[in-house]
């Protein structure tokens, strides 16, 4: 889930000040070790109500009434993937702007701000286009235009509320109140006392209907930023986007969600307009509401506010399969880090009936101090941390089963490389222990009982099914087909996808001094 | 007859367009009001005097212990830093006087149950997490872990050798060098409160140490349990009992820590630069803030205060300033820290913007944190951080694992009975001239610590124009 956390992520930063002697390098991969949680099919069947909108705005609710709060996420099944190449970026920097208010909310005077935001567009775009010219630009017409751009900048932010939006939510008690975008979808979550649902359902629809784009080209320096601080400053950032790069040439999986450089200097409000219009249809939209909430009452409340929202038909996003991958890819980045490796495996897509075989062997690998990996790399002192994750970096389309470790000196990456890889051939030369199953599937079970004990959590769950699998429903199909998971197709399916042609392997490496 | 239907429509238009301005007012909603009772923990108490905080919640077939340590890291002898993480991972992963490490690895996992231990400055809890069908098995595992480790040289082998891995990484990650140098020149790279782990002193940590620590902090004195989960009170009372009833406790010796000394920076901000090869400088400003009191009188106008200056996600004003006006950050705010008892804790303001940028950045951060202390803040600010306080406290009570956990740390730090009740009294007395005091008491930009990691060669000005600078090579 290469999930870009927006907006409060210096918060959590404050949270590690006190935990400073925190086990960074197993956080790192936490990203990778995603386990769906959902079990207890009937159970779920019965606690999950499943409702559309006329307009085709699909409606998730749950109830859970312990304390007089609810977690309210709004899904639009639409993310980077579905970026073309001139248009990289922008689901992302979208996701940033629909915070800047609306023709209401966050200006003073929105009739006398129109005028110069149209104007702001117009030499922004010219701008950029200029700056695309590189060494054959204009530059006095570039000192023009960022002169003019600046001015327009000026009288905007003037008639702008600055964090206008945000604070109707803060003042009411909003907790996480944010919003992420990933390869297959983007999300808006707040939670919120659950008397105030009419407040999100209001703000919410208003966005969706009303939105302003405003201080476009600030908020773009912010997004740089961003990169410079998830990128840039990060080893483990630079080796994941180019482990992806390698992995996934020509396909929308492989490119940045937040994109490089150029291309977020190449996004324009008429881009970021064109993918709402395009992507955030009712038809792409699910409404999740988890907590105390009253599933006729409040559903009458998102009809009212939401149920006018028009939209053509949700696009078809085609994305052309990769080519099957005849010999294996390695690649090395050269850094000022300490050593790790990650490995990938081309497979299927989420709804591929060898996913389910594909999840039981990245329990049985990583779950736990248990687990394979843990048991013959970690113990026997050739890695520190290890993991094993199916789904990388999307479900939707065909996507990775990835390796990670961090060696453990005087052990090298190769070392843990083929440890890594002994692991592999053992499942495929040997049946699994029944209890190595069972072990799996009772955490599973443990995993989805607490998921219930938190609405944000459920919400989350629910979001990534809808998200990647198209439903909450999968959800059911798949403990069924887990507990179905025999010895012979973990064997079988890591024959087919195990394959040194079949993978992708980066390594991080210290730079030596030069 | 075609005027009139102009006209007609025309009031249509006019009243719809009314109607709709009426919808979209945020400020025009009316809310019913929450009636929520958070359930009352039950405080009870162990043959051996252990006191145990419980609730029962049977909405989930779940249980969870926690075990509060009164004691934290600031018990670390300081050649030993990092010696209580080992400790805790000993515990968990090194086996007991009964139970091999693989035993207690397989029997945790075939229940899909898990034991965690971690340890702050001050203090240190120990959790277990069971199915509730898996209570009985799993508080055997947890109670002989708590009471009888031995931690086994080969696991305390991987916790080292972990620990040691974290060191070697320790400068990729620009705030991870920040909040290393940052705390150790506030309180001095030999004191409890400044100290970080070394790898000669990770590896110099022996089964002698461990024991030894284990023994300083694991006994019934300095426990204190809180239950919560699908189980009746007798039934959990009994078997606590059984488990740990008849541990008693062990004479010790506690060291005496150091008093507080402050340093000093003469009357000048001081800049402690730390050079690394990177596009994006992390900059992070501050002083000593509050040594934590159940009572302090600075406690609710800060809370206010630290609202409105940075720590409210998109409506502070350094968020405002930094970010949304300008675009000179993506992350940026401030934290200021009210969880120290023993020694003041630290506040500080941060921001990550490109090279050239910096001085300009960090004199713009200066800038609004001297605004903070020259002028009274607005009442519509005043209401926003307020409002978002009060209305937002309901989520401190929405587990009963959260209440419970909450009710033992309260009591622990000595708070009044009715605290939580009268908390958002207190936010709602908040004044702005009172929010100015603290602002001008805490926000001492004259002594500022400003911490800037970067490479200096593509800033904006030097990092001399911000005070005296003294350069840092991270080891």
């Amino acid at each position: 889930m290469a999930v870009f956390r927006c907006k409060i992520y210096g918060q959590h930063r404050c949270k590690d000040f006190y935990v400073r002697r925190s086990y960074k390098i197993l956080t790192a991969f936490l990203f990778l070790l995603f386990i769906p949680v959902f079990t207890y099919a009937q159970n779920l069947e019965d606690r999950i109500i499943e409702r559309r909108l006329d307009n085709g705005i699909k409606v998730l609710m749950m109830e859970r009434h312990n304390a007089p709060v609810v977690a309210l996420y709004i899904l639009f099944k639409a993310g980077s993937a579905d970026e073309t190449t001139d248009t990289i970026g922008t689901a992302h920097m979208l996701e940033h702007m629909l915070f800047k208010g609306t023709d209401t909310i966050g200006t003073r005077d929105y009739n006398q701000e129109r005028p110069i935001l149209e104007e702001i567009d117009k030499t922004g775009e010219a701008l950029d286009r200029e700056r695309a010219k590189g060494d054959s630009a204009n530059q006095t017409r570039i000192k023009d235009l960022e002169e003019k751009l600046k001015r327009l900048q000026a009288e905007e932010s003037a008639l702008v509320i600055h964090g206008q939006y945000e604070s109707y939510y803060m003042k009411n008690g909003a907790r996480g109140f944010n919003a992420s975008t990933a390869k297959d979808y983007t999300l808006y979550t707040v939670e919120l006392p659950s008397n105030k649902i009419e407040l999100w359902a209001l703000l919410e629809s208003d966005r969706l209907k009303n939105f302003v784009l405003r201080e476009f080209y600030t908020e773009r320096k912010a997004v740089l930023e961003e990169r410079r601080m998830r990128v840039d400053t990060d080893p483990f950032g630079k080796l994941r986007e180019q482990f992806l790069l390698a992995a996934f040439d020509h396909h929308p999986y492989g490119i940045p969600t937040i994109g490089f450089p150029e291309d977020i200097r190449r996004i324009s409000v008429k881009k970021a307009r064109n993918f709402f219009k395009t992507h955030y249809t009712p038809d792409n939209c699910v409404i999740i509401m988890v907590g105390d909430i009253d599933t006729t009452e409040d559903f009458l409340l998102v009809k009212k506010y939401f149920g006018d929202i028009s939209g053509g038909p949700a696009p078809v996003t085609e994305i052309t399969p990769l080519p099957p991958q005849k010999e294996e890819q390695r690649i090395t980045v050269e850094l000022d880090a300490e050593p790790m490796v990650l490995i990938g495996f081309h497979k299927p897509a989420v709804q591929n009936p060898d996913n389910y075989a594909l999840d039981m062997i990245s329990g049985i690998l990583s779950s736990g101090r248990t687990s394979r990996l843990y048991n013959n790399l970690v113990q026997t002192g050739i890695a520190v941390s290890v993991s094993a994750s199916n789904g990388f970096p999307g479900e939707k389309y065909d996507n990775l089963f990835v390796l990670s470790a961090i060696p453990r000196p005087p052990h090298t990456v190769e070392d843990a490389e083929q440890a890594l890889y002994r692991e592999l051939d053992r499942l495929k030369k040997n049946p699994v222990e029944p209890e190595e199953f069972e072990r799996v599937l009772k955490q599973i079970d443990a995993q989805y009982i607490r998921s219930l004990a938190s609405n944000s959590g459920m919400a989350r769950q629910i979001a990534y099914f809808e998200g990647t699998a198209g439903s909450w429903k999968y959800a059911i199909t798949w403990k069924q087909k887990m507990h179905s998971v025999t010895p012979q197709d973990i064997m079988r399916v890591a024959q087919k996808y195990f394959s040194k042609n079949n993978r992708t392997v980066s390594s991080l490496v210290k730079k030596t001094a030069d | 007859m075609r005027k009139k239907t102009l006209i007609k429509l025309y009031i249509l238009i006019f009243i719809f367009t009314q109607l709709s301005v009426f919808a979209i007012e945020p400020e025009k909603l009316t809310f019913r009001e929450i009636q929520f009772n958070p359930p009352e923990v039950e405080r009870a108490q162990l043959s051996n005097g252990i006191t145990v905080y419980l609730l029962e919640d049977h909405e989930l077939p779940l249980f969870t212990m926690n075990v509060l340590v009164k004691r934290g890291t600031l018990y670390e002898p300081l050649q030993k830093a990092g010696l209580f993480s080992i400790l805790a991972d000993g515990m968990r992963t090194g086996g007991t006087t009964t139970k091999s490490p693989d035993y207690i690895d397989d029997e945790l996992e075939s229940m899909a149950a898990s034991i965690n231990i971690d340890f702050n400055d001050e203090y240190g809890l120990a959790t277990l997490e069971t199915l509730s069908e898996d209570m009985s098995k799993g508080l055997e595992i947890f109670a002989d872990i708590l009471m009888h480790p031995v931690f086994k040289e080969d696991r305390i082998d991987i916790s080292r050798a972990r620990e040691i891995e974290t060191i070697r990484r320790r400068n990729e990650d620009p705030f991870d060098i920040a909040f290393r140098y940052f705390p150790a020149y506030m309180y001095g790279k030999n004191q409890p409160m400044g100290s970080y782990p070394e790898i000669s002193g990770i590896q110099s940590i022996s089964r002698q140490n461990l024991l030894h620590s284990h023994r300083l902090l694991f006994q019934p004195d300095n426990l204190v349990f809180a239950v919560t989960g699908d189980f009746k009170r007798n039934k959990i009372i009994q078997e606590l009992n059984t488990f740990f009833g008849n541990w008693q406790n062990n004479e010790v010796e506690l060291p005496t820590l150091p008093t507080f000394r402050p340093v000093q920076t003469g009357g000048k901000p001081a800049v402690l630069y730390i050079p690394k090869n990177m596009n994006q400088s992390t900059i992070l400003m501050g002083y000593y803030g509050m040594k934590r009191t159940p009572d302090h009188p600075d406690y609710f106008p800060l809370r206010v205060m630290r609202e409105i200056l940075g720590e409210s996600s998109f409506t502070s004003r350094l968020y405002r300033e930094v970010r949304e006006k300008r675009g000179l950050a993506y992350s940026v705010g401030s934290y200021f820290d009210t969880s120290h008892y023993v020694y003041p804790g630290l506040w500080f303001s941060y921001a990550q913007t490109r090279s050239e940028k910096t001085v300009e950045t960090a004199k713009l951060m200066l800038q609004v944190m001297d605004e903070m202390r020259k002028n009274k803040i607005s009442g519509e600010e005043l209401d926003l951080a307020k409002n978002s306080i009060v209305n937002s406290f309901v989520f401190a009570f929405s587990s009963s694992t959260q209440i419970t956990l909450q009710k033992m740390l309260l009591d622990f730090r000595g708070f009044r009975a009715d605290y939580l009740k009268t908390y958002t009294q207190h936010i709602r007395s908040v004044t702005p001239e009172q929010v100015l005091a603290v602002a001008q008491k805490y926000l001492d930009l004259e002594n500022i610590v400003i911490v800037i990691i970067g490479n200096e060669k593509y800033f904006d000005h030097p990092a001399s124009a911000l005070g005296t600078i003294t350069t840092i090579t991270p080891d």
